[in-house]
């Protein structure tokens, strides 16, 4: 009977029935969307207009009990991770700040941790495990009560909160969560929302002014606070008229790490400059693409690609003028002097032969990144053409990213 | 995870990640959202998706997550009413598939139609470790990291769930 059952289960519980065509397509357009978000989120570095200092204020103060929203090892549990909750739940130490009413919301902070190996998932930074991290849960709720769509729901995606640890006497508009190594987590119950966020440990930075924004939007929204580059305070612009939370963070002074912070403060400028940098190369008026003994077509093929720069990226196309990702604009160029190459960058990789390394390499080649899908066409004297997020097409450093693969492709292929 | 591993990852677990859905939800709809939110929700994961760590029961999890969070908003009783509903449902697409002889069909069908039927009508916290183990085929490790119970108690699910479809069961397979 044991085995005719789990025979008959096994039959009767067979996977059949498939997700149809346009909900697969309708998942991988989401994609696309959500990730030019991340990716603006990423690059969003600019100056921020000196406003007056204005002195913090809350607008309105209530004790709320505790009872009322989850615990932040609740929270956490609910996120999956085990190991970040019972982190919660040990340190108890739950910030004693009101809850803080602006715009349509009000936002309380929760809780605040930091420390290495706090999670289930550490965080890896280039391949490198970065296991000191602040992990901070915070509480958002309508004003009016009304309850917030939950995760699952089609509202969720239209409403944007962007909340992040800053720092006083750094520019918050440089140094915040997308610059931080930082990510989230929402989790909903009640019409309340819960974002478990995490960035790279902000408690070195314990001897300077410790904040934590919570402002709409997914980036940092430099109209609704003030940085004062004198004194090096944070605060709100008391006349932004939307949601701009601003919670001082108590960290113990002992904390601190000046030698640890400096590098750290260092590692991020240099690491944003020299890439910036690289990906903004400048193509001298008398560069040509010199066409190597035995391969007129890469030679060819690399300047034909060149004419196409200032055009811009689209995730998933591959029109060289209207808009291509890195492997459409690749397999455009190709395709061009008839050779068909896939869309997958995966695939293209496996396209031509192979070239051992950047010494080697000729005009034309094929240049594959560690940054998994990304693929470029080499110009010659260490310098790519390729379709980059946010830049379109646009001449760079071929070392800009480390290369995974060179390949070259010839027309016998 | 990438584009790419995206696209992967609905080729080849399409069928097992919304087979699951249905039967967790019992409701098209549902499960169409469950679906979605699934591979978005695994697509905002920052870290490269490793193929060595069984995607499938990680997708598998997340799913879980998801509808644990959800289903406490949902109207249990809307969703037995439907549930009979996409038994037919299923079962008229089943009939189109060739099967062996018509005979041995007919009575295999009715058979897979009760044994459905019985797994449906189990509470969540056995019919979540039935799908995984007997559709999904994941171990009952993986099972005890998706759901994030211990493996002794997956175990002792399992075996009170296969009492339960014994017991229910028993007019319809044969020794």
């Amino acid at each position: 009977m044991n085995e005719k059952l789990d025979a008959a289960l096994r039959h009767a519980l067979t996977p059949r029935d498939k997700a149809d065509f346009q909900l697969n397509r309708k998942i991988l357009n989401s994609a696309a969307e959500r990730r030019t978000i991340n990716e603006k989120q990423k690059r969003r570095i600019s100056p921020v207009p000196i406003l007056a200092s204005l002195a913090l204020c809350i607008s309105s103060v209530t004790v709320y009990a505790a009872w009322q929203y989850l615990s932040p090892s609740a929270v956490a549990e609910d996120a999956g991770d085990r190991t970040l909750a019972e982190a919660f739940s040990g340190s108890g130490t739950a910030p004693a700040a009101p809850p803080q009413c602006f715009g349509e919301y009000q936002v309380t902070l929760l809780g605040l941790i930091s420390g290495e190996m706090l999670s289930d998932y550490p965080h890896y930074h280039n391949g490198n495990l970065a296991a000191d991290r602040t992990y901070a849960v915070i509480a958002i709720e309508t004003a009016d009560g009304a309850p917030l769509p939950d995760t699952s729901q089609e509202g969720y995606g239209e409403l944007e909160f962007f909340a992040s640890p800053l720092i006083g006497g750094y520019n918050p508009a440089l140094y915040n969560m997308a610059s931080m190594s930082g990510n989230y987590t929402d989790v909903t119950e009640d019409g309340i929302l819960y974002r478990l966020l995490e960035c790279d440990n902000v408690e070195i930075f314990a001897d300077h002014d410790l904040y934590l924004c919570v402002s709409q939007g997914a980036f940092y929204q430099k109209e609704a606070y003030c940085y004062d580059e004198t004194t090096g305070k944070i605060s709100r612009n008391e006349e932004y008229r939307g949601l701009n939370a601003l919670f001082d963070l108590t960290v113990d002074p002992s904390k601190a790490d000046p030698e640890k912070a400096a590098a750290y403060m260092a590692g991020l400028g240099a690491a944003s400059d020299l890439l910036t940098e690289k990906l903004n190369a400048v193509l001298e008026d008398s560069f040509e693409v010199k066409a190597e003994e035995g391969n007129r077509e890469g030679a060819e093929a690399a300047a034909y690609a060149l004419q196409f720069t200032g055009n811009p990226y689209a995730w998933g196309e591959e029109s060289l003028t209207e808009g291509t990702d890195s492997s459409g604009f690749t397999k455009s160029v190709y395709a061009n002097f008839g050779i068909s190459l896939p869309h997958s960058s995966a695939e293209q990789r496996k396209a031509g032969t192979k070239v051992e390394s950047l010494a080697d390499a000729q005009p034309g080649d094929l240049l594959f990144y560690e940054t998994p899908s990304h693929v470029a066409v080499y110009l010659g004297d260490g310098l790519i053409v390729h379709a980059m997020p946010e830049m379109g097409i646009c001449v760079s450093e071929a070392d800009f990213d480390r290369i995974a693969e060179i390949r070259r492709i010839t027309a016998q292929d | 995870m990438t584009k790419q591993e995206l696209e992967i990852c609905i080729d080849k677990y399409n069928r097992d990640v919304y087979s699951f859905c249905k039967y967790l939800t019992s409701n098209t709809q549902e499960a169409d959202d469950l679906y979605q939110d699934t591979f978005l929700t695994a697509m905002e994961c920052r870290e490269k998706i490793d193929y060595n760590r069984h995607p499938k029961s990680y997708l598998l999890s997340i799913a879980l997550r998801i509808w644990k969070n959800k289903k406490r908003k949902f109207a249990w009783r809307k969703r037995i009413a439907e549930a009979q509903l996409l038994v037919e449902e299923r079962d008229a697409e089943i009939s189109e598939s060739p099967e062996p002889t018509p005979e041995e069909s007919i009575t295999r069908q009715e058979e897979d139609v009760a044994v459905r039927m019985a797994v449906n009508a189990l509470p969540e916290k056995l019919r979540i470790p039935v799908l995984l183990f007997y559709m999904e085929n994941l171990s009952t490790a993986q099972i005890a990291a998706a759901m994030k119970i211990p493996v002794g108690t997956v175990l002792s699910r399992l075996h009170q769930a296969r009492k339960k479809l014994k017991k229910e069961l028993e007019e319809i397979i044969h020794e």
